[in-house]
């Protein structure tokens, strides 16, 4: 019966873990696309003191993102944002402004599939 | 490679917490339930030391749940027949007052072969000496032979009984180290032991092993390389 209490308890343990995760990757992801569409409405006033220290916040903050998740997340995803945010700060500040609105939508459209591929539903079960 | 040999044993670690929870069934002969888990854990295990962009969580995560789940439908097949048969299916005769049953027998997928190999190990070389043989649901074979055949022990000589026959021997000390559970059951203590060892010129820390049955017989083997090292010292 020990057993069966013990089993139990990991049970709701690890779906609580799960549960926390998934809060926290519904967060992350919030987050990061509103701070991704802020760096581009400063890209397109022009405003280049501001773009610039939002793209250098995003990375730094990004970098402690990235190793909570990386508990979570196969790391592949993860590098992949990495390396979407980190072309960010070049590609504005040499003005291949294409690229980077590319790169901004293409950093929301990872950390959306990212968040959906997580969901526990039964397009991702099956 | 650091992370790699860490997570090897850190999953080692996991793996055998989880088989000990989920008991010594887990480690003899496998029911089919408990064969899927084991091989599944055993595959989880794996991909995680491999691949070091998995995150560790996520081979834990899938083994404790298969662990559960074991748990919870060894707990449901302690209490449902129904489950039990379920799960587990049912025990097969399939020899029957030395007649094969060989419609079971197709049923089972089992040929003749696989049936007299089973019956070799057990010293069965006549099928005609069974009464009934069983596979069990574990998929192997429970022999009863017919009265002929038996083998004849203690009850059917109507023997009387000794006192302390039904005891096994247990072992008293091991390696120098005596045991104080088998003590007990043995009804003897660790001042007896070593009166007795003393009567043979030892002491507990030079016994490799002693064992003590029911009648308080004492069986003793000596560390090898201390008696040796003995002999060496005398010829000396």
């Amino acid at each position: 019966m020990k057993r069966l209490f013990a089993a139990a308890a990991l049970f709701v343990a690890m779906a609580v873990l799960c549960a926390v995760f998934l809060m926290m990757l519904g967060r992350s992801r919030a987050e990061f696309i509103g701070r991704l569409e802020e760096i581009g409405e400063c890209a397109w006033r022009e405003d280049m003191t501001a773009t610039e220290k939002r793209i250098a916040e995003l990375n730094d903050d990004w970098r402690k993102e990235e190793h909570k998740l990386s508990h979570f997340v196969i790391a592949e995803r993860l590098d992949e944002l990495t390396a979407v945010f980190s072309r960010l700060g070049p590609l504005f500040s040499f003005g291949d402004r294409a690229a980077f609105y590319t790169e901004i939508e293409r950093g929301k459209a990872v950390l959306e599939h990212v968040w959906r591929s997580e969901q526990p539903i039964a397009a991702n079960i099956f | 490679m650091a992370i790699v040999m860490m997570r090897a044993a850190l999953l080692y670690l996991i793996i055998s917490f989880a088989m000990r929870m989920m008991g010594k069934r887990q480690l003899g002969e496998l029911q089919p339930s408990e064969l899927v888990t084991t091989i599944l854990i055993s595959n989880i295990a794996t991909l995680p030391i491999e691949d070091t962009g998995i995150p560790l969580i996520a081979g834990v995560i899938p083994i404790f749940t298969l662990m559960c789940f074991e748990i919870f439908m060894s707990c449901i097949v302690l209490k449902s027949k129904r489950m039990r048969r379920l799960v587990a299916g049912n025990p097969v005769i399939v020899i029957r007052d030395g007649e094969i049953q060989q419609q079971e027998l197709k049923r089972l997928r089992l040929n003749i072969d696989d049936i007299m190999t089973q019956l070799r190990t057990q010293n069965i070389f006549d099928i005609g000496e069974v009464s009934f043989a069983v596979v069990e649901t574990t998929g192997s074979l429970s022999v009863y032979q017919k009265f002929p055949a038996r083998s004849v022990n203690a009850g059917m000589l109507k023997l009387p009984e000794e006192p302390g026959a039904d005891m096994p021997p247990m072992v008293v000390v091991s390696d120098g180290m005596p045991i104080k559970s088998a003590m007990r059951l043995c009804g003897v203590d660790e001042e007896s032991i070593r009166k007795t060892l003393e009567g043979q010129g030892l002491r507990i820390c030079d016994v490799f092993l002693m064992t003590c049955d029911g009648k308080k017989k004492f069986m003793v083997v000596e560390k090898q390389l201390e008696a040796n090292a003995k002999k060496r010292g005398a010829l000396g």
